[in-house]
């Protein structure tokens, strides 16, 4: 089958409710996310030790747009997507990786500048992703601006926006959110960056 | 009934919004008034966390600021150590090598704006411009400038102090 048609039909069974389809949808966006791998790999080549997601993300938006299923209306719905498969490259990449992460040959990769205590290279991003899973269920609100503003890089503005809710609003629930996902995640065990 | 947990949090948070600007203080009287206890318990362990976490990243922050800043390899250059740093970059005591000459103590800046795009770096370029044309005995002398191997942009200056 033709790549193109089986996103289009794994897009419409994600917008039918079938959450596996995110891990069938993976090997298809591969070449969009090595880019994403890349970064954590290099990230001596872009200094700050902070994973930048947002131009591996508007390339996803870009492929993802080409075959939209009627049932993916929304912007938001979209942004959903994006960060779902985000979260799952991070899974993907931190369990392919494992043994050099052991063997001391990565370093640390902030997920996001403003939120630094989340290493997007070790064991963090099981936790993030269950966590998240788990913050879904008891607020779907936060757990989409969290994803909105560290996983797709939205500024809190954009997040604002895309949710229909004021700044204020965002910003507190998202404070509400970090609190409760530090609990849970705690800080990552190397106690700081490698020198860049 | 007893809420869900989903009702609960949406408990925790109007709580947090009527308490979040107040002191300590006062937060702590308001909350001896909130039944059952076991909500007061959880807001105040909201409040503690969200101080915990915004420890955290001050710190990690403040750790990421002094980590030793990137040395660039600039051809003609040599690098000797950092002699102070700031917002805007490190300056390092250098020297330029010369053919058949003797090493020229220079200041080499080297700035932080390896993040920025492609607008920041023609920004860079035409600031050059400028500060080349500057002579006066009161400010350091231009020399050179460019970029460095990684596209960071390093400044280089010839020193008036002689290093």
């Amino acid at each position: 089958m033709q790549a193109d048609s089986q996103l289009t039909l794994i897009l419409n069974d994600w917008a039918n409710g079938d959450t596996s389809a995110i891990q069938r949808l993976l090997p298809l966006v591969y070449p969009d996310l090595h880019k994403l791998s890349s970064a954590l790999l290099h990230r001596g080549r872009f200094g700050d030790g902070t994973l930048q997601t947002t131009a591996v993300v508007n390339e996803l938006f870009l492929k993802l747009l080409a075959h939209r299923p009627p049932q993916l209306e929304s912007r938001k719905h979209f942004y959903v997507l994006a960060s779902r498969i985000i979260r799952a490259a991070l899974v993907d990449y931190y369990r392919q990786n494992q043994a050099l992460k052991r063997g001391g040959a990565m370093t640390r990769v902030s997920l996001h500048p403003e939120l630094l205590w989340v290493d997007a290279t070790s064991e963090q991003v099981l936790d993030l992703d269950r966590a998240l899973d788990e913050l879904e269920k008891i607020d779907r609100v936060q757990a989409e601006l969290f994803s909105m503003r560290f996983l797709l890089g939205c500024t809190a503005e954009e997040a604002a926006a895309l949710s229909g809710l004021s700044k204020a609003t965002v910003d507190r629930k998202l404070k509400l959110a970090r609190a409760w996902l530090f609990e849970r995640l705690g800080e990552p065990n190397s106690p700081r960056p490698a020198n860049v | 009934m007893t809420p869900t947990r989903a009702e609960r949090w949406l408990q925790i948070e109007d709580i947090y919004i009527a308490l979040e600007d107040l002191s300590a203080d006062d937060r702590d009287l308001r909350l001896l008034a909130v039944q059952p206890p076991e909500l007061a318990i959880e807001v105040r362990e909201m409040f503690r966390a969200i101080d915990a976490e915004a420890a955290a990243q001050r710190r990690l922050a403040m750790e990421a600021r002094q980590i030793q800043p990137f040395t660039p390899h600039l051809a003609g250059y040599e690098l000797l150590d950092a002699v102070g740093s700031g917002g805007a970059g490190v300056v390092y005591r250098g020297r330029r090598l010369i053919d058949h000459g003797s090493p020229q103590p220079v200041a080499i800046k080297v700035f932080h704006i390896h993040r920025s795009g492609v607008a920041e770096h023609r920004h860079f370029v035409r600031e050059l411009g400028i500060v080349a044309t500057l002579d006066h005995p009161a400010i350091v002398k231009f020399f050179d400038g460019g970029f460095a191997a990684d596209g960071r942009p390093g400044d280089w200056f010839c020193s008036l102090t002689g290093l």
